[in-house]
């Protein structure tokens, strides 16, 4: 029966892949903005955890906490200064602009440090290599288990932030329909600038479990780029929870395709994706 | 007694198309003004370029005594300025409820949830209703209800009857009696010219962008309003 | 009750060619004659650059003639320039003659988008978009996967070798100045074609031009697929004039960077623009190529300034400042006092 604990950590996986997801949806839903950096970003909040590291001997969960502000005002900067204008501009100005923004990133992080590959589990203690036995076939990682935890922590707490805060109320309403929202007195600027920097702050949250339950290097972000957009698009673009969702199946199918083959499991999610948007072109349903 | 709107040769264009000329008026304070003309007169234009939703090429619009020409819409809204804007749009996915508490800026003494709730009591039983499955006169009263949250000094109301049923009309028409009432100050576009001079204090006539024609709903007969209306006779001013 | 004064209409009558368009016409088909001698006049240094100048407008073109004209934004266009260039591989392997196989190759590529089409164009913007990203990917892994064409270490057309390096350059720079100019006038057929009406129509607003009569679905289908064979040849072409290919590069999303880079500074939606984009794409890489990381931080960073700065476009700034139209796509009123 070890599809049982395929589909298990299969779980764990998506896990990961709703973290990353979580700021890309945000930003999608509330500006309608592709934002091809997001993997990038990602990978900015590794590295600038492993710059607080190397100055502090701490764990790497607590290093997060410096890094947070940053990059909270560093999303707010990116939507004031470049997204602004870049919407107003047009559609592909934003997909354009963020590519470059990606490009720029990248490169830059190559400059700084090496393109050597790292990982911030040596680091983070026993919680990165720990496991618990489940029955003779199972096995939950500990931080695949903390990583899903999160994932619904971070979820759920901008669920309850959208809909039950002021502010979260004029965010939807300036997704909806910003010119009105500016009419009723919601400054519609700063709350994209908000929602990008909210995009930027959860990205790295997302950038430090990768770190630490996986490896990283200066390239790569686009591939957990593509696998975010995924799991985007398989949840159905309309809520939060969907994206959970949506990391999740992509998570099964990823290690259900690496057990038919082991180098399938990339194709197998891709294999998914296409055949859940096929499916719902079929079904004639209008996702927004 | 200084004027609290002050609109001065204000133009404002589409692209290339001007849509407001050269228009100037005043509105002062508990006075309420209908602004009447055919479609494409420019009436919407000009609210919105009142409310800051649309940027002027010319001119200048006061309030209160300061110059918020340059000002954006949601900082006017800060200043008392709201506008019911032409269709509803409230925000779809949102409950009545929320459309209303988005719209909230407390007052001392001023209105609140339940006071507008009270106000317009059809409103009461539908306050977790999506604003999507609303009927055309419930959007209204909600989009009436929304720009009072934000305890405006100055509402704007730009076709507020358009696309609803005659009854719906009168429970409108009846909130607004009360509001004027009070004391409220408004500028109200309404196609039906009955309607317009039994609610407003002053007419203004809008043609091709133009202000053809301004008086008091008493002086002006219902003749020389519908030929400015249809600038039969020439601009008058 | 007074009658309104009778005014006489001015009249007005429709031209497609202005002496403008007469002399940019004349200008480009005598250009283009010009290219031909290329490889005659110049050094193989510079009929390879030359080369590769056209394979960028070729796909500065193709790019511009989805997103600009069809509204489709792909970020996955890079599936038929993969699929072109191994299907090329595929084709000599099988002993094809290369050229031919190039050819046979991007139609192969029209085959997909003619194939992938019923599904595809059921997707609406993002989907569509990331959608043909993730197909382009999933191409990359499954040709990984085939042993025969040289796997993940990539592979290169050693049927070529059978040419003097003369020859292949030369013939390479002939069948991709054949191409390009068969795209350039196909598109500009096709603009000034009902279809181009359709096309701005679906542009300006879809339910309308579908409420008169536009096929909609069938417009973008036939840019889908054009765009299709356009990138399929120009992957094939890439083989043929770089000699080496890999999945991951040839499959890679930098070729839709480099698309909506040229297209987004030469002016998206214009028939000239692609080509404004492609040259200067074309002189970056050549200036700069060598400086390494800078390089491409200076490219992303100036797609970013284009982007922020110029959203229109060299060519799109130009027509909007001077309102310019140079080449005959569209229709011009003339009063007549």
């Amino acid at each position: 029966m070890t599809w049982v604990n395929d589909v298990v950590q299969g779980i764990l996986l998506g896990g990961v892949y709703a973290l990353l997801a979580c700021g890309l949806a945000l930003m999608f839903g509330v500006m309608r903005i592709i934002n091809l950096a997001h993997g990038d970003l990602a990978v900015v909040g590794a590295y600038l955890v492993l710059v607080v590291l190397d100055h502090a001997n701490i764990s790497p969960f607590l290093a997060l906490v410096p890094v947070l502000p940053v990059m909270l005002i560093a999303g707010y900067g990116l939507q004031r200064i470049v997204l602004d204008r870049a919407l107003r501009a047009g559609v592909l100005v934003p997909l354009l602009s963020t590519f470059g923004l990606s490009i720029v990133i990248q490169n830059i992080l190559l400059e700084k440090f090496s393109p050597d590959v790292r990982s911030l589990g040596g680091q983070a203690g026993s919680i990165a290599t720990g496991s618990w036995s489940v029955t003779n076939a199972i096995s939950i990682s500990q931080i695949g288990a903390l990583i899903v935890v999160v994932a619904i922590a971070v979820l759920g707490g901008l669920q309850l932030f959208l809909s039950r805060t002021q502010a979260g109320r004029r965010m939807r309403a300036t997704a909806q329909d910003p010119d009105t929202a500016e009419l009723v007195g919601v400054d519609s600027r700063a709350v994209y600038a908000r929602a990008t920097a909210l995009a930027v702050a959860i990205a790295a949250v997302a950038g430090l479990f990768l770190a630490i339950r996986s490896t990283f290097y200066p390239f790569a972000g686009p591939t957990q780029l593509i696998f975010a957009f995924e799991a985007v698009v398989i949840g159905g673009m309309t809520s939060l929870w969907g994206t959970l969702a949506g990391g999740m199946i992509l998570g099964v199918a990823q290690t259900v395709g690496g057990q038919i083959n082991t180098q399938y499991p990339v194709l197998a999610g891709h294999i998914v994706f296409l055949a859940v948007l096929a499916l719902r072109a079929a079904l004639g349903r209008q996702i927004s | 007694m200084t004027a609290l709107l002050s609109v001065r040769d204000l133009d404002a264009r589409h692209g290339l198309l001007p849509a407001v000329r050269d228009v100037s008026f005043e509105v002062a304070e508990g006075e309420t003004v209908a602004l009447v003309g055919a479609n494409g007169a420019g009436k919407t234009t000009l609210l919105r370029t009142i409310a800051g939703a649309h940027r002027p090429s010319g001119g200048s619009v006061s309030f209160d005594g300061r110059d918020v020409t340059r000002v954006r819409a949601h900082a006017r809204v800060g200043l008392g300025i709201a506008l019911v804007p032409e269709g509803r749009k409230l925000f779809p996915q949102l409950t009545v409820e929320e459309n209303l508490l988005v719209a909230r800026r407390p007052r001392e003494n001023g209105w609140n949830l339940e006071r507008v709730l009270e106000a317009f009591p059809l409103l009461q039983p539908l306050r977790t209703r999506i604003a999507a499955t609303l009927s055309g006169g419930e959007q209204q009263a909600t989009a009436i209800g929304r720009a009072l949250m934000t305890n405006p000094r100055l509402l704007l109301l730009d076709e507020v009857s358009l696309g609803l049923a005659p009854v719906a009309v009168d429970a409108v028409y009846r909130s607004l009696q009360t509001l004027i009432e009070s004391g409220a100050t408004m500028v109200l576009v309404e196609q039906d010219l009955a309607r317009a001079l039994a609610a407003a204090d002053r007419v203004i006539c809008m043609l091709e962008g133009r202000v053809v024609l301004t008086g008091t709903s008493s002086e002006l007969s219902r003749e020389e309003i519908t030929g400015a209306y249809f600038g039969l006779h020439g601009v008058a001013q | 009750m007074t009658q309104p004064a009778v005014v006489e209409a001015p009249r007005f009558s429709v031209e497609r060619w202005g002496r403008t368009s007469v002399l940019a016409v004349s200008f480009a088909v005598a250009l283009a004659v010009g290219f031909a001698f290329v490889p005659l006049l110049f050094s193989l240094n510079t009929t390879e650059k030359a080369t590769s100048l056209l394979i960028l407008v070729l796909l500065a073109v193709m790019w511009n003639a989805l997103a600009g004209y069809g509204g489709l934004v792909s970020i996955g266009q890079q599936a038929f320039i993969g699929l072109g260039a191994y299907g090329t591989v595929w084709l000599c392997n099988h002993n094809w003659n290369p050229y031919r196989a190039m050819i046979v190759a991007a139609l192969f590529c029209g085959a997909v988008a003619v194939g992938l089409s019923p599904v595809v164009l059921r997707f609406r913007g993002a989907q569509f978009a990331i959608g043909m990203w993730v197909i382009a990917e999933a191409a990359a892994i499954l040709v990984s996967l085939d042993q025969s064409l040289g796997a993940g270490t990539g592979t290169s057309l050693i049927e070529l070798n059978y040419y003097t390096p003369t020859q292949r350059q030369h013939d390479t720079y002939w069948l991709t100045f054949g191409i390009t100019v068969f795209f350039l006038a196909l598109l500009f057929v096709l603009l000034r074609s009902r279809v181009g009406s359709s096309l701005q129509a679906i542009r300006d607003d879809e339910e309308a031009a579908a409420s008169v009569g536009v096929s909609v679905l069938r417009c973008k289908w036939i840019l889908f697929v054009v765009a299709g064979v356009g990138c399929g040849a120009a992957g094939a072409l890439t083989l043929a004039n770089t000699l080496f290919i890999e999945p991951t590069s040839i499959f890679g999303v930098d070729w839709t960077a480099y698309m909506i880079f040229m297209v987004l500074v030469g002016g998206l939606g214009t028939f000239e623009g692609p080509i404004v984009g492609a040259i200067v794409l074309f002189v970056i890489q050549n200036e700069f190529g060598n400086n390494g990381v800078w390089y491409l931080v200076g490219l992303g960073g100036a797609a970013m300034a284009f982007a922020l700065l110029a959203p229109r476009g060299v060519w799109g700034t130009l027509e909007e400042r001077f309102g310019l139209r140079v080449m005959p796509v569209g229709y011009r009123l003339r009063r007549q006092s």
